[in-house]
């Protein structure tokens, strides 16, 4: 059990410990900010596996746009004294037969896995091979990726105006 | 609420991208991935933020056990 073991449960426990309350708490504004300490934890999974570029971004677009703009729809939408949200648990038991052959397939998928690792080579840093990679191989992803945003911001736009 | 759910799910295959870039022998192809999918998930959240607010404007709720129409 090495210091990265210990600092690797630590923020798995704390993303899965605040997925687990985004998804059952029924005050939607805790959920949401739950939601900020799991994204907060994700981003550190994402250093630990070397990845500071996708942390760093994941830090910008999800803490600093995503969850504001979610926490921004939450209280334009709702009243704040009556923020208590049904959670239906109608379908409960088809839903739990689903997830437990899911779990169970997985789990027997990832048993029976000859798992390849290549020696861990200590990185530098990703951002250099990332833009590499970015401009060369993946120009035409880079370039619909563009215009995809540009699209969804013109037709946000155009929704919420209307 | 809903939203939230699609966020979860989009950061638990982000972080198995990640792992397996970084323990298989794939170069930085799924940091960049990962990096595609988070844009894909702004673009989703903003999108979704303005179909929510619109039916806030036609419903004065957004429980959607109560939402049946499209159209009024």
């Amino acid at each position: 059990m090495t210091v990265y073991d210990i600092i690797f449960y630590l923020f798995a426990l704390i993303t899965v410990g605040s997925a687990f309350f985004v998804v059952t708490l029924r005050n939607i504004v805790y959920s949401a900010f739950f939601l900020l300490f799991t994204l907060f934890g994700v981003a550190g999974l994402f250093v630990l596996l070397s990845a500071d570029f996708i942390a760093v971004v994941q830090l910008v677009i999800y803490v600093g746009a995503i969850l504001v703009l979610l926490l921004f729809g939450v209280m334009l939408t709702h009243n704040i004294t009556q923020v208590q949200i049904k959670t239906g648990t109608l379908q409960i038991i088809p839903s739990a037969i689903a997830v437990l052959i899911l779990a169970f397939s997985l789990i027997k998928i990832f048993l029976n896995t000859n798992w390849k690792t290549v020696p861990l080579t200590v990185q530098s840093s990703s951002v250099e091979g990332l833009g590499v990679l970015l401009l060369n191989q993946y120009s035409v992803v880079f370039e619909l990726i563009g215009i995809l945003l540009l699209i969804a911001l013109i037709g946000a736009a155009s929704m919420a105006r209307r | 609420m809903v939203l939230m759910g699609i966020e979860l799910i989009l950061n638990s295959a982000n972080i198995n991208f990640v792992a397996f870039a970084r323990y298989g022998n794939f170069g930085n192809s799924g940091q960049l991935t990962a990096l595609f999918v988070i844009i894909l998930a702004a673009a989703e959240a903003a999108i979704a933020m303005a179909i929510v607010l619109n039916i806030y404007k036609m419903f004065t709720n957004i429980n959607i056990d109560e939402i049946d129409t499209l159209k009024d």
